[in-house]
């Protein structure tokens, strides 16, 4: 009896939300819940997986990076008389970050670079096993120092300017001919 | 397990009786089930929230310390993983047409005109509700899935109690408004 008072508006409005909340979750219940749960542990092991592979990619570069140091002594020994900055010859060719797989290379390098640059600082020199050199010997040429700069040749004499005696202008020096027309 | 209270079964889970947590599913899947629906409007949707809830809550059983009724937890955080949901933008627009509840006809003794006349204004208020703000229309939505009462209703949303009720009838009132003014 009540519900025949109330507003058709409301009554519509409320059989639209019924609507809309009714039902039950058709997938969902305690056996799914179940076996997702047990699957869990095996997602989270699969999970890992990506990260492994880059871990292993890391130390195949850094064990590349090692062997192709330790290979080529003709870099260290172009390179003896060299500043210990120039010595980076993979950087040399790679700028950091241009290609992912250049850059891990580059860094794999340059770690593996380190223990040499000490050697060299040392004066220690690498025995030279060609037999071991797969790649063609990279040869850095040295770069000098530059002359520290100094101010003291920028010095410059002051500026003079010749005096110049200018007459002051007076009416009575103007000359009052007219210039005859063309 | 029907006759076995809440905080029975929530003991018995925790020391490990997966027919405990089993029945737990089974009594709330609905609730959880509507609550993730008033937020997302997309049953697919709310079904893959329900799943998670109840994973989420396997997992941190051990939390739950019984201030508000297991059912309002269970609800919080399917709440809590639909508004994540909506953030990521997964919620997509509600295709009444697809809702198999959505296209039955609303009286069946009515004729074939009354009843088409029937569903497309049905289809109306429906539109309206989805234009409804946010706020709103979440509110408004949880209230009527008659799983809540305006309490767990504020706990849920972290409001008053008080801004539930207003907000019900602010929808409620908005709706009229433009649903008067449609027909006129």
């Amino acid at each position: 009896m009540r519900a025949n008072l109330r507003d058709p508006l409301d009554v519509q409005i409320d059989e639209v939300l019924a609507e809309m909340m009714a039902g039950e979750p058709r997938r969902v219940n305690a056996a799914s819940v179940r076996a997702a749960i047990e699957a869990q542990p095996r997602r989270a092991a699969s999970r890992v997986g990506p990260w492994l592979a880059i871990a292993a990619v890391l130390v195949l570069a850094f064990t590349f990076g090692i062997r192709t140091r330790t290979s080529s002594p003709g870099s260290s020994l172009a390179t003896a008389g060299a500043p210990a900055s120039s010595a980076r010859p993979v950087a040399e060719g790679a700028a950091p970050g241009s290609r992912p797989e250049t850059a891990l290379v580059a860094a794999a390098t340059f770690v593996a670079v380190q223990p040499t640059a000490a050697r060299r600082r040392t004066g220690a020199r690498t025995p030279v096993r060609e037999e071991l050199s797969p790649f063609p010997r990279l040869e850095i040429a040295s770069i000098d120092r530059p002359e520290p700069l100094a101010f003291g040749s920028l010095q410059a004499d002051a500026l003079v300017v010749a005096r110049m005696d200018i007459a002051p202008l007076l009416l009575t020096t103007l000359n009052q001919e007219q210039e005859p027309h063309p | 397990m029907d006759c076995v209270t809440d905080e029975e079964l929530v003991r018995r889970a925790r020391e490990g009786d997966p027919e405990a947590f089993d029945a737990i599913v089974e009594r709330h899947k609905g609730a959880v089930f509507r609550a993730a629906l008033a937020a997302l409007r997309h049953r697919e949707d709310a079904e893959d929230v329900t799943q998670e809830t109840f994973m989420t809550a396997y997992r941190k059983l051990d939390g739950f310390r019984g201030d508000s009724s297991l059912r309002t937890w269970l609800s919080s955080i399917a709440w809590n993983r639909s508004m994540d949901a909506r953030r990521r933008g997964r919620n997509r627009s509600w295709l009444h047409l697809d809702e198999p509840d959505a296209v039955e006809l609303p009286s069946g003794e009515a004729g074939p005109e009354q009843a088409a006349l029937a569903a497309s204004v049905h289809a109306r208020v429906r539109r309206e509700i989805d234009r409804l703000p946010e706020t709103l229309r979440d509110t408004l939505l949880l209230a009527s899935s008659g799983d809540h009462d305006y309490a767990s209703i504020a706990a849920l949303l972290g409001v008053r109690e008080g801004t539930v009720k207003s907000r019900v009838f602010e929808a409620r009132a908005m709706l009229r408004m433009v649903l008067q003014e449609a027909s006129r």
